[in-house]
């Protein structure tokens, strides 16, 4: 009775071309777009390197200090040269060489600051691009490493200098967790935010399932209901006949993305297990959803649609930023959002060797799942049809 | 009559403040198709679905095949088949797909199922349309899909909850041919429609409800009985004055009369030769008259006779 029910489970699931454009086609034309979008321009953060820059600073305090400075953010941590500089003679011959086109930008002091001169186009005129960016972020780390080894220059006898070079290199003193091969940047970020939202999809079908297994939901769900079948083996069986396909669908949409450069890092049973929990998660909270309110099918298939989304939202899907805000405004709704545990999993395997964060992760998964699952049974059990 | 095998005593059902079913008694026996009819809001959905226990109920005691019933009683569920008003079937799975699917809820057995699904796509003749999917289906096609799926597995007591609901002619006579070769092959039927005819045509024994009460139970002919009306005359006739009106009433067994310009319509109660009587008026005032009809008893006038006939919309 259980394969029966599974096998045609199978069969409807495979055939629902809504439920497999939402969880498959949606997530793989998504992440094409991004890596489109957004890879084309992040690969441009390649070029931040070798930035011809010329230096023209009068005043000798000013000079003393960025000189130490410059020397030590010049070289990256790869041994890469991030900037090439020209020390000119004079501002003219320093602007000359802008104008020329031969440096990106000039550093010069003004009243004891250092200041960043760009072509018109650039910083002034709110058409700065990448290699500006980079450009205004060296004068900003500047005054802010200024500043704080000024005020501790004031309190202790330690070298300002020595305070500078320490805090503007790449930090050897510095114990820096082992990372695992995988990449860690905003931009995979939006990749993790992207499965947790397929994962979430599922409860679409998770409605469904709900919808078909009750009797006062479904003329389907009352039929089956009246039949020689116990409610709790279709319904497993239609809940697992979902699960795989989804599932099927998730790692398949990983393996496109990464055929097409994304890189998800190379832990992957670790990671296959979290796909998996996650669109478990997924059903379970359609599961729910379908269980919990007296509202009719497109109302319900509202509220999952809108769950979904503000849930990936909130993980910072569409805002990269969202994920932090939430995590300093709101942590425990962190550690509570399936869609922010997915895509922070995926970060923990990738930043961190032990996999203690991910088995943490996993379990709230787990929980979170299954408290839907009985909330969604027992809410169903419970109900008495006002009216079929 | 056979062996009972529904027995329903004092059911009560309240939905909050409506009483949908008080102390409803009902009892169905072995090879019978038993009609279920009623106004909407009377109760007849809220019954069938208490029989199948879909639906809990306040008070009183429901048994099928001596059993009593409850939601995990599989034992009576697999003699249980049921088709429903609204079709429900899957629209990922082919006709033999779906049938297939509902068959195995109740048989485990490969090759019987097989066998059983088969026998229900010839029963329903919808030999030709097997990999069609139900989208590609009419609409009466798709009711005889739905009727397959709920009686596949060959069940002893099938319930028929107005199935011919938008069916043309055709399928309608093919839906109730196949009920009473259902019920001929052995299983007990219960069948609910606002088609009085059909009912007319198939049941053997007919329950009306309103109110959540059994107001009448018999058999068409008993039913007929109930009422005062034995035969109704209409006749195309003009110019008839009060004064015939009058003196038409006055005939043996008229208890009233109609006329609306051009139709005369004479209702009898009782009596063997209403009809020559009032042929015999007429003939004898010279009225100019036509086509002369004379009408028994319908189910339907037993039915708004017994029910009244202001409208319900409440649906229970």
């Amino acid at each position: 009775m259980f394969w029966h029910n599974f096998k045609y489970n199978l069969l409807i699931i495979l055939r629902d071309k809504a439920q497999i454009f939402w969880s498959f086609i949606f997530v793989i034309a998504l992440g094409t777009l991004f890596q489109v979008t957004f890879g084309n321009a992040y690969s441009k953060s390649e070029l931040v390197r070798d930035l011809d820059v010329a230096v023209y600073i009068e005043d000798e305090n000013v000079s003393y200090i960025f000189d130490n400075f410059i020397a030590n953010i010049s070289i990256s941590g790869d041994g890469e040269k991030l900037l090439n500089i020209t020390y000119a003679d004079s501002i003219d011959e320093a602007a000359g060489l802008l104008d020329d086109k031969k440096v990106r930008g000039v550093f010069y002091s003004e009243d004891n600051e250092l200041k960043l001169m760009v072509r018109a186009a650039g910083l002034n005129q709110g058409g700065m691009d990448i290699q500006d960016g980079i450009l205004a972020s060296v004068v900003t780390d500047y005054h802010q490493i200024f500043t704080v080894a000024d005020a501790i220059n004031k309190k202790t006898d330690i070298n300002p200098l020595s305070l500078i070079g320490l805090m503007s290199s790449n930090g050897d003193n510095n114990t820096e967790k082992v990372i695992a091969d995988g990449k860690m940047d905003a931009f995979t970020e939006y990749f993790y935010n992207l499965i947790a939202m397929g994962c979430l999809f599922a409860s679409f079908t998770g409605l469904a399932i709900t919808k078909y297994s009750q009797a006062n939901l479904s003329t389907l769900g009352a039929r089956k209901c009246v039949a020689q079948t116990s409610t709790f083996a279709s319904t497993t069986a239609a809940l697992l006949a979902n699960l795989l396909i989804l599932y099927i669908c998730e790692i398949l949409a990983m393996v496109y993305l990464t055929i097409i450069g994304v890189d998800f890092g190379d832990k992957l049973w670790q990671m296959a297990l979290l796909v998996l929990i996650g669109t478990w998660t997924g059903l379970s909270m359609g599961y729910f959803i379908g269980s919990i309110s007296k509202l009719n099918q497109n109302a319900k298939e509202g509220i999952a649609v809108g769950v979904s989304l503000t849930l990936c939202f909130l993980s910072g899907l569409m805002i990269a930023d969202m994920k932090f805000i939430m995590k300093e405004k709101c942590p425990l709704f962190n550690k509570l959002n399936p869609a922010a545990l997915i895509s922070d999993t995926f970060y923990a395997l990738n930043v961190y060797q032990e996999n203690t964060q991910y088995m943490k992760n996993i379990l709230s998964l787990l929980v979170i799942s299954v408290v839907f699952v009985i909330a969604g049974t027992l809410i169903g059990r419970r109900r008495t049809y006002a009216s079929i | 009559m056979g062996e009972t095998v529904v027995k329903i005593e004092n059911l009560v059902k309240r939905y909050k403040e409506t009483l949908a079913l008080d102390h409803f008694n009902l009892d169905i026996k072995e090879g019978e198709i038993f009609g279920l009819l009623g106004p909407n809001g009377s109760g007849k959905t809220t019954t069938i679905n208490c029989i199948l226990s879909l639906l809990s109920y306040d008070k009183g005691d429901i048994e099928i095949f001596g059993r009593k019933m409850s939601y995990d009683n599989y034992e009576v569920k697999r003699n249980i088949g049921v088709v429903m008003q609204n079709v429900a079937v899957y629209d990922e799975l082919t006709v033999y797909e779906n049938i297939d699917f509902f068959c195995g809820l109740y048989i485990h057995d490969k090759e019987t199922r097989k066998k059983y699904v088969d026998e229900a796509i010839d029963f329903v003749g919808l030999n030709d349309f097997r990999k069609y999917f139900p989208k590609k289906l009419s609409g009466g096609l798709l009711r005889r899909l739905n009727i397959a799926c709920g009686i596949a597995h060959k069940p002893k007591l099938i319930i028929f909850d107005e199935p011919t609901v938008a069916v043309d002619p055709q399928s309608r006579n093919k839906i109730l041919e196949g009920i009473q070769q259902l019920n001929a092959d052995g299983a007990t039927i219960i069948y609910t429609s606002h088609y009085m005819e059909e009912v007319e045509q198939i049941c053997t024994r007919i329950a009306i409800m309103d109110k959540g009460k059994k107001i009448a139970l018999g058999t068409k002919d008993e039913l007929k009985k109930l009422i005062k009306n034995t035969e109704t005359i209409i006749i195309e006739a003009v110019g008839i004055s009060d004064e015939n009106k009058r003196e038409l009433g006055e005939l043996n067994h008229v208890y009233e009369v109609l006329y609306d310009g051009s139709r005369l319509t004479l209702k009898c109660s009782g009596g063997k030769h209403n009809l020559i009587q009032v042929l015999d008026y007429i003939n004898k005032h010279d009225i100019p008259s036509g086509r002369v009809y004379s009408e028994l008893p319908t189910l339907n006038d037993v039915f708004l006779e017994i029910t009244g006939k202001e409208l319900r919309d409440r649906e229970v």
